[in-house]
């Protein structure tokens, strides 16, 4: 911690030389209020960062910060009662229905995009999903996706675990293309013991998240996006045509449940209580053969004091599906689809349109999201910080000096770039009430995984859930927005 | 209480002459009470039991907006922006969801008494013994009590986890002692029958100390002469126990369990911190799904009405535990 | 009571005091070693003795009271001390002063024909609403009068739930004072207001300081209320303990060394009162 701080600072001066802020004492006596979630990631540098920032402008940054589960709730509440708690907020790019459609931020201005390197940011990020339509309102600040981790010194052609794998399952042992090998290996390690730091102990198939009210409907999208999408066409949790149809109990989804459901008996007992938090404290130790989840594990994977797998980290994009349901024609297409996910969409900065101190809440919104900042914001563990700038890949030699080594520096940058780069990717579900559709997805997910219903009677019941809530939000303007958001019909 | 104090009571109570000065005072010590009352409970409370009536959800009313496209001046109960509609609560007789979170908290309401009242009963008899150390123990017994209910839930999601905690490390060293082949593993928080009491276990933990700290009070508060005239008459401890302490503590236990059973009725961060509700619904209780449903949903309407199923709940609670009191203790001031 | 005891009477009592101390301990002791632990030494399964199991640290101490980390945490414990301190202070005066006035006087509401017993039933009643029902109204009128995320908007509510227990409490308290002193305190031409600050008061600490702990502890570790009516100014511990549960990873250590310190105060102020506790409920419990 004191290391990467001290290497921060280093940086840092470096980069206040060529900031692109305004004079001294430009906004003396003004106070920002951000509102962002519980650091130390994601708010953590904030609050790391404004004193410099504090000191070029005069003007003072107030950080509130709410965990996770209250975030939405907290920024949507000051946006509705007029309260105007906040002027500028750092949230997650999904809830942009929500947000940007009502107009509750200040479009970003041209000169401030421009002075921005727009051309650095990767297109998804630049232009999707910071956008509602064709204005920008947002800021990218952290780049998201989901991948798959896994011990890379069990799960290669010559571990020495590999012959067994071969004899048993007739494919050589390797990281895993799709869901199915993704399985076979899982069942093949699971119960397994093995030589972890030193120590013989069995060790888990997965580490999932599963648990309730957390992020563990990401994970399952994760699943079910290889099974669900069909290449070519954008819509994905519901179709396109005036019907707006929920796609989520479709055979594809259900499949995708299933597997999840086997997730369940190959990963820890422990597993339908782990959230996020969870698998990132236990998979970095130790106990799993694979792992989901964002691109947080990689760094976190490199920190002495919480990792055993130093330098064993394989880093892939998801599993691809052996199969995947066309709903257009309502058959199976048996070609391998990958569909990695774009879960969450990473944290973008915005200014409330109804802020006091718009011109300083941008400056500082800019100043967070310059290419220099997040560019070391990305290498340092517990920023939270991902890659969403070409430079950030490019630049190898940044990550070796945050800890890793050459060869999963690029390991890592490839699974993310490809991930994010892939034309078959699944953007998250950001239309207005988002938040609503995935709780009750992640509900009724939760009751299969918990045998409460089978997994067809929990996603019709997802489907009829996601019908009511259309109707209550309007299903003209709710399939406007979903248009809007996937880029339908160009 | 003993006798004189009780005589003291009704002296204190009896009725002051009314001076001038008294009509004016007895306003002065009572209003600030009675006006903090009904500015922040009862104006609150008549006020959702009206939202419950229409289907306002955050950012405004769905029948309205949809009303609003046929007709855009279309404006709703008086003008107000809303309709008055009974929606609500014929949704409460059909949400399963709903169904099964009153079952969950009918369960902890019950569950939870049951363990607190026997082990804090069973904790103060001990702790009114006398042995050494014994002002110690009456301190240290009381600790739980102190923590804030999200820190003890936090506390037991460590001690049950099955991989990492203590307890699941407790019971396999206990079945190799036996000698087992396959360790005893108990799913504390991931399996649909278990999760419940295990959230029943830790909020037992913090207020299983309230039960014994009162009962203990009354406990020494028992005149020592009822003892000695049943020991006269050749009565053992067990006949004098269930004879004489028992039912003269039936009151305070009727009081203890009334306000344990209502305080159990409003459990939530122990449940959001620990299981999240799941697996599946299995833990889910009734605040956590109204807070849910005003919250994460928006749906301030269904909130409303559905936070009055668990005020129904909570009257009816009280209810059949006065009226049960009342049978068993007629000379009980309730 | 002191009679002799058969052996294993004795034997059975020490038992289980001892196995109770031992469930009573046990979780306090988990969460000292863990405020200790490296991420490792929780997440590669249980260690139990510092120094044997695990080299332990106290980064994680320092961490939440040195920097940024350490504004943030002394900033939660002071709201949580200014919202306990202050609606402990407005709960024992307006509790007392009902308290006082349903002991002395005889209130008639005819509209409702109520009399001091229904009055003081109609007051504790109060505290047994489920607060669920108070969740959406208490948003939407904190934030018209703008008392979201104030330290007096969360003294008030808390005061709200203060004031039964407080009220129950103090006048049963005053029920068992007698009437004499006062009277003759006005014969001698004192006014009520004077006799009940001068005679009254000091002769009801016991009371008052039992309601007092407990609105204390009430207030020092509600949640709820917390979580949805503040934001930054007014935010108290229970919240940042909740909120240690972030995206970097569930931070187990920063909850346990949190907790500690959050129970503190409370146990402190329990082991210096705990006459009155008794003390308190006793006299607003036992008679039902």
């Amino acid at each position: 911690m004191r290391k990467s701080f001290l290497f921060l600072t280093v940086v840092l001066l470096a980069l206040m030389s060529f900031s692109i802020v305004g004079a001294q004492g430009e906004y003396a006596g003004l106070t920002i209020v951000v509102a962002t979630q519980t650091g130390p990631s994601i708010s953590g540098p904030i609050k790391d960062f404004a004193p410099e920032w504090e000191a070029m402008t005069g003007a003072s940054v107030q950080v509130q910060e709410f965990a996770f589960g209250e975030l939405f709730e907290k920024m949507l509440a000051s946006f509705e009662t007029g309260s105007n708690d906040f002027d500028m907020l750092v949230f997650p790019a999904d809830w942009a229905g929500d947000f940007m459609a009502p107009g509750y931020f200040e479009p970003i201005p041209q000169e401030l995009l421009d002075s921005l390197d727009p051309a650095d940011i990767v297109p998804l990020y630049a232009n999707r999903i910071t956008a509602w339509g064709d204005t920008i309102y947002a800021l990218p600040y952290d780049g998201d996706s989901h991948m798959l981790y896994y011990r890379k010194d069990l799960i290669n052609p010559e571990s020495p675990y590999a012959a067994d794998f071969e004899a048993e399952y007739g494919y050589p042992l390797d990281e895993p293309q799709t869901w199915s090998q993704y399985y076979d290996i899982a069942t093949f390690f699971n119960g397994r013991e093995v030589d972890t730091a030193g120590e013989m102990a069995p060790i888990y198939g997965v580490a999932e998240a599963q648990r309730r009210d957390a992020q563990a409907y990401w994970v399952f999208l994760s699943h079910a996006a290889s099974y669900g999408k069909i290449p070519g066409n954008p819509c994905f949790f519901f179709s396109c045509d005036d019907s707006f149809t929920p796609q989520v109990n479709n055979p594809g989804w259900v499949a995708a449940l299933d597997d999840y459901i086997k997730s369940r008996d190959l990963g820890s007992p422990e597993q339908i209580q782990w959230d996020v938090a969870q698998t990132r404290v236990t998979f970095p130790a130790g106990c799993c053969a694979m792992n989901i989840d964002w691109g947080d594990v990689g760094p976190i994977s490199y920190n002495p004091n919480a990792s055993v797998i130093i330098g064993n980290t394989g880093f892939a994009v998801l599993p691809a599906a052996d199969h995947y349901w066309n709903y257009e024609t309502g058959a199976w297409v048996e070609e391998v689809n990958r569909a990695p996910f774009i879960a969450f969409g990473g944290w973008v900065i915005a200014v409330a349109k109804d802020s006091d101190v718009k011109e300083a809440a941008l400056d500082f919104a800019a100043f967070m999201a310059a290419p220099e900042m997040v560019k070391l914001l990305a290498v340092t563990p517990d920023t939270g910080v991902n890659p969403s700038r070409y430079s950030q890949f490019e630049d190898v030699q940044l990550w070796v000096d945050a800890g890793f080594d050459q060869a999963g520096a690029e390991d890592y940058l490839d699974a993310v770039l490809n991930t994010i780069a892939d034309p078959n990717a699944v953007l998250d579900l950001r239309i207005r009430g988002s938040a609503e559709y995935l709780q009750a997805l992640d509900f009724e997910v939760n009751r299969a995984l918990a045998n409460e219903v089978s997994a067809q009677e929990a996603l019709d019941n997802v489907a009829a859930a996601w019908d009511a809530i259309s109707d209550r939000l309007g299903r003209a303007e709710q399939l406007d927005q979903y248009r809007n958001a996937v880029g339908f019909g160009g | 209480m003993s006798e004189t104090e009780i005589q003291v009571r009704k002296t204190g109570a009896a009725p002051s002459k009314g001076s001038r000065e008294d009509t004016i005072m007895k306003r002065v010590f009572l209003s600030p009470a009675v006006v903090i009352i009904l500015l922040f409970s009862i104006f609150p409370l008549i006020w959702s039991l009206g939202i419950s009536f229409t289907d306002v959800q955050r950012g405004g009313s769905a029948a309205i907006s949809a009303a609003q496209v046929e007709n855009p001046d279309y404006n709703g109960f008086l003008g107000m922006g809303f309709e008055v509609t009974l929606r609500n609560y014929q949704r409460i007789l059909e949400d399963s969801r709903l169904h099964t979170t009153a079952r969950n908290t009918l369960f902890y309401v019950v569950a939870g008494i049951t363990i607190q009242y026997v082990i804090g009963f069973g904790l103060a008899v001990v702790l009114n013994q006398e042995f050494r150390f014994r002002r110690i123990f009456r301190v240290l017994f009381l600790l739980p009590m102190m923590t804030t209910p999200v820190a003890a839930a936090y506390t037991g999601r460590m001690i049950f986890d099955q991989s990492l905690g203590p307890m699941a490390d407790l019971f396999k060293h206990v079945s190799q002692f036996l000698g087992l082949a396959t360790a005893i593993r108990v799913p504390w928080m991931t399996d649909p029958g278990v999760a419940p009491w295990t959230l029943v276990i830790v909020d037992s933990w913090q207020w299983i100390p309230f039960v014994t700290l009162i009962i203990l009070a009354a406990l020494q508060g028992m005149p020592e002469e009822l003892y000695e005239a049943a020991r006269v008459d050749g009565a053992n401890g067990w006949q004098i126990f269930w004879k004489i302490t028992f039912p003269i503590l039936l009151p305070i236990s009727v009081t203890v369990i009334m306000i344990r059973g209502l305080e159990i009725f409003k459990i939530i961060d122990v449940i959001v911190i620990m299981t999240g509700g799941g697996p599946g619904s299995s833990t889910e209780s009734l605040t956590m799904y109204i807070k849910d449903t005003a919250l994460q949903f928006g749906n301030f309407g269904y909130a409303a009405a559905i936070s009055y199923v668990l005020l129904v709940l909570v009257i009816a609670f009280t209810t059949a535990i006065l009226a049960l009191s009342r049978r068993l203790v007629p000379q009980n001031r309730a | 009571m002191m009679k002799r005891r058969k052996w294993w009477h004795s034997l059975g009592l020490y038992a289980v005091i001892l196995f109770w101390s031992f469930i009573v301990i046990f979780p306090f002791y988990w969460l000292f070693t863990t405020s200790l632990k490296q991420p490792l030494h929780v997440a590669r399964g249980p260690r139990y003795i510092p120094f044997v199991d695990f080299q332990p640290t106290t980064e994680h101490w320092q961490e939440l009271f040195t920097g940024v980390q350490g504004d943030t945490t002394i900033r939660h414990f002071n709201n949580s001390v200014i919202a306990a301190i202050g609606s402990t202070i407005l709960s024992v005066i307006v509790g007392a002063m009902a308290g006082y006035g349903l002991s002395r006087f005889q209130y008639y509401w005819r509209i409702l024909g109520w009399r001091n017993d229904n009055i003081a039933y109609w007051i504790i009643s109060q505290r047994f609403l489920p607060p669920a029902l108070f969740v959406v109204p208490f948003l939407v009128i904190y934030s018209t009068f703008r008392l979201i995320d104030t330290h007096i908007g969360l003294i008030l509510v808390y005061t709200m739930i203060n004031i039964p227990f407080a009220v129950w409490i103090m006048r049963d308290f005053f029920d068992t004072l007698p009437v004499d002193m006062e009277e003759s305190a006005r014969v001698d031409g004192a006014t009520r207001w004077q006799t009940f600050m001068k005679i009254v008061l000091p002769l009801s600490t016991p009371g008052l300081v039992s309601i007092a702990v407990f609105s204390f502890i009430f207030s020092w570790n509600e949640f709820l209320f917390s979580l949805m009516l503040t934001n930054f100014n007014a935010i108290t511990l229970p919240v940042l303990i909740a909120g240690q549960n972030s995206t970097r990873g569930i931070q187990w250590w920063s909850i346990s060394a949190l907790t500690l310190v959050a129970a503190v105060p409370v146990i402190v102020i329990s082991l210096l009162l705990q006459r009155f506790i008794t003390r308190g409920l006793t006299a607003g419990a036992i008679k039902g």
